[in-house]
């Protein structure tokens, strides 16, 4: 994704115009060089030496060829980012990062791209040795998430110090995306599901309208013909239906307590922390023994899951869970 | 080819230039400039593998140290500074070459070389130079680029890069790689020498020269002199015949058609009027500074009739003689800038005369001298006399001289009436009866005049120049005499229109003084064979063609970039300005100047517009340029709908890849999920404008995005509240149909 965000305002438009477009920045080799540059002018200005002349022009065509080239090596490039499906703490995820060289005949050299994320420091970067007019490659990141919640990256910075290493020129591209990062998650060894359990397979499947299929039935009006089975309709002479079921099993209750007090410390947001990465092991834990689950919070917020819907949508709401402000005189709801 | 050994070629050339401005520009012994190269070229041939032994590694740490440990020595020992420490840097590069590892290394060596060359700038100028700097403006872009890029291969790749499938970049893979660089990178980084050569051009020629001459002591260490020699020792001097480097250079005002190739010009340097009889001398060392007009100087012999003109390049020289052609009238310097005093303005070359009417310049700052001298074409036109002081010193000789010299001068000229003519006599005796020969054994004997005229009878032309001058002055009735030394040349360059004097065309002749019919003052006499006072012959076929193409490249390196002076661009910007003057002047009064005005204002007015118009394009379209019509609609449509899957992720909602966008509509209208009237709104105006033929409008776009907005401003939590009641009402009516 690329592209520049529009100003909305005279002002913003102002700074955008007045900001410089591109960054420059010396290397070691082109402080060298200018400091060269320096005293081979003063010593040509000095003696007045026709060479010294030629050489001080000599070093100064280097520093402005290296402006325009560098310049050539970072147009006209567009870097798209690729997020991964899923990010939790404590593991680590690739981000792939495609540019593509839209120039017909230049290709760039030795760009590299720092994948910009709100509010942290642009630690990650891309290197791309060459890219072909018309062409684009692709390099990838390892990224290791540290916190939960919404990962927003804001864009990209497209540096170069092409063609002598004298100078890195950058500039500074938007582009959008957000990747929520899950809380991590222990494994717990919950007890196996048995028979006579109160909760068994066999004793919490009654006749409802769920996904199961528990036996087949005689149509009667009113009923989803969608579920007629026309060979057995046929075979009995009369409609036959699937009869479906639901789990009779009551749902497994976790409950997250968000209440924040006015002034949070860094050790109740621990242990906060902690409590979500709690729930969210033993979310996951239920969900792959097939358990029903029910989240609620104590700000009111409630989410359901099964295993037909996978764990994705747990460990999002949990990733976006945030502390409320306790309130005292709002009633508490309880289910 | 592959990038690795591209890149170590560029790096090599680079060293192998920087020693060669070293080499070439400053004094070094020639058994060390010979070290010098055949070691850099050892190092530059020996195998790449051989860097990644332990002795070379060693070597690479140990050997800057000794190196510099013997520099010290020498240093101690009284060996010039300056020469230590070229010799230390160029052999620095050499252990640098040899025993280089990475990219690092790499730069280093570039580093050097680009010391090098700026020693090169300071301690020479010649033509080699020049060549050095061409090489430089080529090898440079190309040097710096694959450097650059291979450090930056060694310094992204080396610290864990990965793949897109994860796995760890092969950084020698990349080196063997035939595809980073190509012909065409190639091509197009040697092509960079020509903006390179413009810009330097360009700042060399409209630099202001100011010379501010802060902390300069004057120590010019500069390029190799001419060997003229400021003595005549018979017993020394011969071996200069055989030198072919270029002394100086001479245009002629009146070139005839064709031009001879050969032109004996006799241009005359310094004289002596003492003779010890071995060696000549000068009896006073007095000169008078001369008065200037402008940047001319009028010599004595002032005639109206001068009526032509030569232009001299004179290489460094030491002693700094002005030579001159017979006849002289004016000489005329262009101004140079000092290097040597306090004050920033130019200098005028500064010019004495001696007493034998020797030239003499100062503050050349060792790289030589050109000037103009206007002439006479007729010398016997010139009129000039002698006090009787300077009369006495031209005719003393020395109390051991062979009193035969004296009896053969008389036996020659007996038959002579006048001064003039026995030194005729002499002239031809000389020319006739001896023989041009530059290793004459003469030189060796105590007595080396009498040697040559009694017993070898063979000499060069000082020996001839000698004879006659002693037996003027031994003649019954004596002629003042002086020797006189300087140049016969030379020959045409057929590039560069001028007339090439060699070292090997140093020639000695007479002066005798008269006072006759025929006119007043000094007379030359050359008694030298025509054998030996012409110019050295020109090697034909290709080594000729090369040797004038050379001498004419130097040439114009001299005139055009080494002594390139503040008035020569003060001359440049008036020529510049006068032309554009001229241009409007002649302009201003026709129609075709009021056309180009109007015509240069429309144009740059086009010009904007067509500025402003492709900037607001770019803006507007990306750098990709416009997109067709049908790609347009579809990125317009994607765009809405990713912006739809932005806010939708908001609430907790996203779209599995098997999902399309109008099923997830119905799965959430059939959920009665409190979003999906904005969700079905936006799918279905996703959906025209991606697939139908007509698109859709612009108020229907908008309104789409104003739900998305809606859509984003709704929290989550109003939306889960929402959801949860509507599921328990349901629930709740289930119930009651049950019951």
């Amino acid at each position: 994704m690329s592209g520049d965000a529009t100003p909305s305002t005279w002002h913003q438009r102002l700074v955008r115009w007045l900001k410089p477009p591109r960054r420059l920045k010396f290397t070691r080799e082109g402080k060298f060089l200018v400091g060269t540059t320096l005293g081979v002018g003063f010593a040509a200005i000095n003696t007045g030496n026709n060479l010294l002349y030629l050489m001080l022009g000599l070093l100064l065509s280097l520093i402005v060829l290296s402006g325009v080239l560098s310049e050539q090596a970072i147009r006209g490039l567009v870097v798209r980012r690729r997020l991964p499906m899923r990010a939790q703490v404590g593991k680590p995820h690739l981000v792939e990062i495609e540019i593509f060289n839209t120039k017909l005949r230049m290709p760039s050299y030795a760009i590299e791209v720092e994948d910009l994320r709100q509010g942290q420091p642009a630690d990650k970067r891309c290197f791309f040795l060459k890219i072909s007019p018309r062409s684009s490659q692709v390099a990838a990141y390892r990224r290791t998430p540290a916190r939960r919640g919404r990962d927003r990256h804001v864009g990209f910075r497209i540096a170069t110090r092409f063609p002598f290493g004298l100078f890195e020129k950058s500039r500074e591209v938007l582009a959008e995306d957000e990747l929520v990062i899950y809380p991590a998650t222990d494994p717990i060894a919950l007890p196996t599901l048995s028979g006579t359990h109160w909760y068994s397979s066999d004793a919490a499947i009654r006749a409802g309208f769920g996904e199961d299929v528990i036996g087949i039935k005689p149509h009667r009006i009113g009923e989803d013909m969608r579920d007629v089975l026309w060979r057995k309709s046929a075979a009995a002479g009369q409609l036959v239906i699937r009869e479906r079921g639901v789990s009779g099993r009551p749902d497994v209750q976790l409950v997250l307590d968000v209440r924040a007090p006015a002034v949070a410390s860094v050790e109740w947001r621990d242990a906060f922390e902690a409590r979500v990465r709690e729930v969210a092991s033993r979310a996951v834990a239920h969900l792959r023994r097939g358990d029903r689950i029910v989240l609620q919070t104590t700000a009111a917020t409630r989410f359901r899951a099964e295993r037909a819907t996978g764990i994705d949508p747990v460990l999002r709401f949990l990733a976006l869970v945030e502390p409320a402000p306790d309130d005292p005189t709002e009633p508490r709801r309880s289910e | 080819m592959r990038f690795g050994l591209i890149h170590r070629i560029f790096t090599n050339v680079l060293a192998a230039l920087g020693i060669f401005a070293l080499v070439s520009t400053a004094s070094l012994p020639v058994p060390t400039n010979i070290t010098m190269c055949v070691a850099i070229a050892l190092a530059m041939i020996a195998p790449e593998s051989w860097q990644a032994r332990p002795t070379i590694r060693f070597l690479s740490s140990l050997a800057p140290i000794v190196l510099f440990a013997i520099e010290v020595v020498r240093l101690l020992m009284g060996v010039s500074p300056i020469d230590v420490a070229i010799e230390f840097a160029g052999f620095l590069q050499v252990v640098r070459v040899l025993t280089r590892r990475g990219a690092a290394h790499d730069q280093q060596i570039i580093v050097l070389a680009l010391l090098h060359f700026i020693a090169g700038t300071v301690l020479g100028g010649s033509l080699s130079y020049g060549v050095c700097f061409i090489g430089f403006v080529l090898i440079t872009p190309g040097a710096l680029v694959l450097s650059h890029l291979r450090r930056e291969v060694e310094g992204n790749y080396r610290q864990g890069a990965r793949d897109r499938t994860g796995l760890p970049v092969d950084v020698p893979r990349i080196l063997r790689s035939r595809r980073v660089v190509g012909s065409g990178f190639l091509g197009a980084t040697v092509l960079l020498a020509l903006p390179m050569l413009a810009f330097t051009g360009a700042l060399f020629v409209l630099f202001p020269r100011v010379g501010l001459s802060f902390m300069l002591f004057n120590a010019n260490r500069g390029s190799r002199m001419i060997g003229f020699s400021d003595h005549v020792d018979l017993g020394q001097v011969g071996t200069l015949r055989s030198d072919p480097a270029v002394a100086l250079r001479f245009h002629l005002s009146r070139l005839p058609s064709p031009p001879p190739l050969v032109f004996a010009k006799r241009l005359r340097g310094t004289a002596f009027d003492t003779y010890d009889g071995k060696a000549w001398s000068r009896s006073t060392s007095v000169r008078a500074p001369l008065a200037k007009n402008l940047n001319c100087v009028r010599t004595e012999y002032v005639q109206a009739d001068a009526d032509s003109a030569i232009q001299f390049d004179v290489e460094p020289l030491d002693p700094p003689v002005l030579f001159l052609p017979e006849g002289h009238a004016e000489i005329c310097f262009p101004a140079q800038p000092s290097v040597s005093r306090s004050d920033w303005q130019l200098t005028r070359v500064e010019l004495t005369r001696g007493s034998e009417d020797d030239y003499r310049y100062a503050n050349s700052d060792g790289h030589g001298i050109q000037y103009r001298v206007l002439h006479a074409e007729k010398p016997h036109q010139i009129r000039t006399t002698i006090a009787g002081s300077e009369i006495v010193r031209h005719l003393t000789l020395p109390s051991n001289v062979s009193p035969r010299i004296r009896e053969l001068a008389l036996s020659w000229t007996q038959n002579a009436s006048t001064p003039r003519s026995k030194a005729r006599l002499i002239e031809e005796r000389l020319k006739r009866d001896y023989t041009y020969d530059t290793s004459t054994p003469s030189g060796a004997f105590p007595d080396p005049l009498a040697h040559f005229l009694f017993e070898s009878r063979r000499g060069h032309c000082e020996y001839f120049s000698t004879a006659m001058a002693v037996m003027l002055r031994m003649l019954d009735v004596p002629v003042p005499s002086r020797n006189v030394t300087g140049f016969v040349g030379g020959t045409y360059n057929r590039f560069g229109g001028f007339y090439a004097v060699r070292e090997g065309d140093a020639h000695s002749w007479v002066e005798g003084y008269f006072e006759d019919e025929q006119g007043v003052g000094w007379t030359t006499f050359d008694p030298t064979p025509v054998s030996g006072a012409q110019p050295l012959a020109s090697p034909t076929g290709v080594q000729g063609y090369m040797r004038d193409l050379v001498d004419a490249m130097a040439m114009r390196w001299n005139r055009y970039v080494v002594s390139y002076s503040q008035e020569t661009q003060a001359s440049v910007y008036r020529e510049i300005l006068l032309a554009f003057d001229r241009r409007r002047s002649n302009a201003t009064t026709s129609q075709g100047w009021r056309t180009f005005q109007r015509g240069a204002v429309v144009l740059l007015v086009a010009l904007g517009l067509v500025f402003l118009y492709l900037r607001q394009r770019r803006r507007q379209t990306g750098p990709d340029g416009p997109l067709p019509p049908v790609r347009k609609a579809a990125a317009t449509a994607a765009s809405l709908y990713r912006q739809l899957e932005g806010a939708l992720l908001e609430h907790g909602i996203t779209r599995p890849l098997s999902v399309t966008p109008n099923q997830l509509a119905k799965a959430l209208g059939e959920e009665s999920h409190p979003l999906a009237d904005e969700v079905n709104a936006v799918t279905h105006t996703y959906e025209r404008a991606r697939f139908s033929v007509a698109g859709v409008s612009d108020d229907e776009l908008r309104d789409a995005k104003r739900r998305i907005s809606l859509i984003r401003k709704r929290s989550a939590n109003d939306v889960r509240l929402s959801e949860s009641a509507k599921k328990q009402e349901a629930e709740e009516q289930e119930g009651n149909a049950g019951k």
